[in-house]
């Protein structure tokens, strides 16, 4: 059944009936389903010390084990408890994560709102600036500093994402600005001669809130990837326990040539699953907020 | 049904559907057009005129909403044909000028193309046919035949309603509906616009259903009237039949447009209050919360939809109809 | 025309200002990575590399940094990027003449491909809004959309590759195998290449696929479609020249702005796969600390990126008519 065409028979009644019924939850379920994910890995950070069947770092059990009752994903080749490390790991992960979209999304918002609110030259040399980083490789751009950097912490990591991937929020965000300004009572309070600081402050930034959230959570989802890909090339901390630590050290020991698929695959799932909450959590934010992706008339 | 009748619609109904489920924004609409005929309809924004317009030719799509109700275009039901058969009538047999011509159009597309995608739909692929038949139409709405080779954004809105009128004409249809076609333009557009299509629905014969919020403008160019309220159609009649309307609505319509002529104080009187929000209408007439006549059973008994004794066909949906003074309004006659 | 001339001084603009960040990247540095590096290759080079590795570096702390800069941009203007410390005496740029058509076979080709299969997924996801297979979609690129592109590869490597043995795992081509033209050798470059472009295209093809979606969505409530179908124009039609020319506009814009997310992204597929394009490269690069085969790549990288750019920009003037022929708005 296309969109294209209308039609009224009982039976597709009925059925539209049920995806209409469907479509109303289905953003709830994607975010709700997100925020239990990534609440399971928060649980799961805090309660390492607890879970952990071993510690992360010790070095005394067989090397290169597969799966067993006593190692339940088995032990690197330097004889290291595989499930430990991946618990421990998601400690730096969320961390790493959560700062990265910290940064980002304050860079971004300080920004995209001084742009919109400002207009003229400051907002054609702020956008110019913004669509220059856009089109830069970024990833590729974090590689190379954080190469010229040797073993840069995790908080130096996150400045650097930081710095290459402002642009796609702030672009949101300036033009939710200008929207914004648009509406009466920013009208007002900028007639009223409020400063632009608390025009920002308490007009603007409290009325984009679901869309600074859900940027929030997509600079989360690109930071864990990013993070995770940086250490598997061996840059950052890999010396840490973390996921792409994990992988690193799999991929160095030819993990996969010996089929030792317990070491790489698991990190890379944790990886994806986090992954997978922070874009679940955007697109529910997405879809709950932008009228035009719901099922609903008129 | 007579040979003369081209459009009757019957119980017409249709939901939106809303985050709070479904809300009815047509309900129990029941009219005919007459081959030949302006019929007029007129409401506020938000009163469903254009939902009968978009449930006429079955335009409502199912994941925005649904209809109910007989729609006869001459023998055929369009509520109940398969999409395949439906495809074919539309446009033949009946076809559209939108409110916003301005966006009805296609932007990536030359004008030339858009009547070629139509042409060629409904299976005519002679090309220079199909070009004799563009250039005769579009000299027909006072346009030159280099518009077809323009892309929308380059008309202007005056132009760029035309060319949808012409699109309009395209294969003779019977009815024409056109829903708010001038509102965007400015009064001398508007003015040439109307009579533009005045002169050809006199040359062709074919019926319109004209849509506006400008009941002053309706009854300037139409044959009858309809007026719309809160979903309902609250009275139908002829032109002159308006020069005395029933309904208590109707009337309250009729004075808030300045007369032709008025000068100086006679200013447009509103009408108090505010229409109905369709997701939590008030029971009974749809109206009694603004109207001036009401009494205590205008808000629980829902009118019918009543044929006026000895009037032709005009109908009206009041309960007090007949009791209230029937004081001639001073308008336009 | 002013459209295109108007994007053209933009690219021109961010070039320089990736030469230039490239140039201050470096020396804003905290204790010149280029310093350890001169201590440790120093003694090995010839007069000329190690001038050029200066100029790059900014060893020359006594000349003023617009000197320098200048010296820096002379230098690229005669496509000189210095010579490579882990590969020396090879030139940079040589070393990069020999990965680039990889990397623009590779990654090109599998972006391209991904984007045509995203456009046709999504436009079919957005025709059948909230039915069954636009929910299994929607939901399964989440999930492509949030792997990282290199597990997905390893993943990849390890069941066909590894398991099954279907496809080469890695290199472009056979070790065995001289480079020509014959069919045997083009043939065993595509096998090479499917594994590879299936991880790209697979944890790509979802980004393109939900945007395409939701703009065909917001398309479908046009005016223009709705009087399409009030036209009798066939379903065919409708979607292909009324929905779908419309709703790919938005999607080239954002091919083209999310194009260095998307390369970058690619390019750590090679380095699962041993690839030998510029992604293997740089990855060399970085365990050897051969700065300026990085600084060449980033570049390089920067530049296809930028032209990539430029090719999306052309593409979308020739759809649409409002940017290419100028009008009454």
């Amino acid at each position: 059944m296309s969109a294209a065409s209308p039609s009224s028979t009982p039976a597709q009644g009925a059925f539209r009936k049920f995806r209409e019924r469907n479509s109303r939850i289905l953003p709830n379920i994607k975010a709700r389903i997100g925020v239990g994910l990534l609440l399971a890995f928060v649980l799961l950070a805090v309660l390492a010390p607890v879970i952990s069947p071993y510690s992360p770092t010790y070095t005394g059990f067989s090397l290169g084990a597969s799966p067993s009752p006593a190692h339940l994903l088995g032990t690197t080749r330097s004889g290291q408890d595989i499930l430990s490390q991946l618990i421990w790991g998601t400690r730096p992960s969320l961390d790493v994560s959560l700062t990265t979209g910290s940064i980002t999304m304050l860079v971004a918002v300080a920004i995209g709102i001084l742009a919109g609110l400002l207009e003229g030259i400051i907002d054609e040399i702020l956008m110019l600036a913004t669509n220059i980083v856009l089109v830069l490789p970024s990833i590729v751009l974090v590689i190379v500093i954080s190469s010229y950097i040797s073993a840069a912490s995790d908080v130096t990591i996150s400045f650097i994402i930081a710095l290459t991937s402002w642009p796609w929020g702030a672009r949101v965000i300036r033009a939710q600005t200008l929207h914004l300004k648009s509406k009466d009572f920013v009208k007002a309070a900028i007639a009223s001669g409020e400063n632009h600081f608390r025009v920002a402050f308490f007009e603007i930034l409290p009325n984009m809130f679901s869309l600074v959230a859900a940027n929030f959570f997509f600079t989360c989802l690109y930071a864990v990837v990013t993070v995770a890909s940086l250490q598997f090339l061996g840059l950052g901390n890999i010396n840490a326990i973390s996921w792409g630590s994990i992988l690193y050290w799999a991929n160095n020991s030819n993990a996969l040539m010996i089929g030792a698929w317990w070491w790489f695959l698991p990190p890379g799932l944790a990886i994806g699953l986090l992954g997978a909450a922070f874009a679940l959590i955007n697109f529910g934010i997405d879809e709950l907020t932008n009228p035009r992706l719901r099922r609903e008339g008129p | 049904m007579t040979d003369n009748t081209v459009l009757r619609v019957d119980s017409l109904w249709v939901d939106y559907y809303t985050r709070s489920g479904p809300i009815r924004v047509v309900q129990d609409v029941s009219f005919e057009i007459r081959r030949g005929e302006i019929l007029g309809l007129a409401g506020e924004s938000g009163s469903g005129k254009s939902t009968v317009a978009q449930a006429v030719t079955r335009l409502i799509r199912p994941t925005v909403g649904r209809m109910g109700g007989d729609v006869w275009l001459q023998d055929e039901n369009i509520a109940q044909l398969d999409r395949k058969a439906l495809r074919h009538i539309k446009w033949k047999k009946v076809s559209i000028v939108a409110q916003s011509a301005m966006n009805s159009l296609n932007p990536v597309l030359r004008i030339r193309s858009q009547f070629d995608d139509i042409l060629q739909s409904h299976g005519q692929r002679n090309r220079q046919k199909n070009f004799a038949r563009m250039c005769e139409l579009i000299e027909m709405v006072s346009l030159s035949a280099e518009v077809l080779d323009a892309f929308p954004h380059q008309l202007s809105g005056g132009m760029k309603q035309r060319v949808a009128i012409a699109m309009a004409l395209l294969f003779h249809p019977d009815l024409v509906i056109m829903d708010e076609p001038t509102t965007a333009l400015d009064v001398i557009v508007e003015r040439e616009i109307v009579s533009e299509i005045k002169r050809l629905q006199r040359q062709f014969g074919f019926s319109v259903l004209f849509i506006s919020h400008d009941l002053d403008l309706l009854l300037r160019m139409a044959d009858r009237v309809a007026i719309m309220y809160g979903g309902y159609l609250m009275e139908i009649g002829s032109v002159q039949e308006f020069a005395h309307p029933l309904h208590p609505y109707s009337r309250a319509l009729l004075q808030s447009f300045p007369a032709i002529g008025a000068v100086g104080a006679e200013r447009r009187r509103g009408i108090p209050g505010y229409p109905p929000d369709p997701a939590n209408p008030p029971g009974g007439c749809r109206f009694h919360p603004r109207c001036s006549h009401s009494s205590e059973r205008c808000g629980s008994d829902l009118p019918v939809w009543e044929a006026v004794e000895g009037a032709g066909d005009q109908r009206v949906r009041c309960i007090r109809w007949r009791e209230i003074p029937n004081e001639s309004h001073t308008g336009s006659d | 025309m002013r459209y295109l001339m108007r994007r053209i001084i933009f690219y021109v603009v961010a070039f320089v200002a990736t030469i230039t960040i490239n140039f201050f990247l470096p020396r804003a540095m905290p204790g010149n990575p280029a310093e350890a590096l001169m201590s440790k290759f120093g003694g090995r080079l010839n007069p000329l590399a190690l001038k050029s590795i200066e100029i790059a570096f900014g060893l020359h702390e006594h000349e003023p940094i617009w000197n320098q800069y200048l010296q820096y941009l002379g230098q690229l203007l005669h496509g000189n990027l210095g010579t490579s410390l882990a590969y020396y005496p090879a030139s940079v740029s040589g070393l990069i003449g020999t990965a680039l058509p990889w990397t623009l076979f590779l990654v090109g080709l599998s972006t391209i491909i991904s984007f045509v299969i995203g456009i046709i997924i999504g436009s079919i996801s957005a025709w059948r809004f909230g039915g069954a297979f636009d929910t299994f979609m929607s939901t399964f690129f989440t999930f492509t959309y949030a792997f990282p592109y290199f597990w997905i590869a390893l993943a990849c490597l390890y069941l066909i590759g590894y398991l099954w043995g279907v496809f080469p795992i890695s290199g472009a081509y056979s070790m065995d195998l001289v480079p020509t033209l014959s069919g045997s050798f083009v043939f065993n470059v595509i096998r090479h290449a499917i594994l590879p472009s299936l991880t790209i295209i697979f944890t790509s093809v979802g980004y393109w696929a939900v945007n395409m979606r939701n703009t065909t969505i917001t398309t479908l409530a046009e005016d223009y479609v709705t009087m399409a179908e009030a036209k009798g124009i066939t379903l065919r039609r409708i979607l292909l020249r009324y929905a779908g020319r419309n709703a790919i506009l938005p999607n080239i814009t954002g091919f083209a702005m999310s194009m260095g997310f998307i390369v970058g992204g690619a390019i750590l597929t090679e380095i699962v796969f041993s690839y030998p394009g510029l992604g293997n490269l740089l990855f060399q690069a970085v365990q050897q600390e051969d700065y300026p085969l990085i600084q060449g790549i980033l570049m390089i990288i920067s530049f296809s990126v930028l032209a990539a750019n430029f090719v999306a920009d052309v593409t979308y003037s020739l759809l649409d008519p409002r940017v290419r022929v100028g009008g009454n708005q």
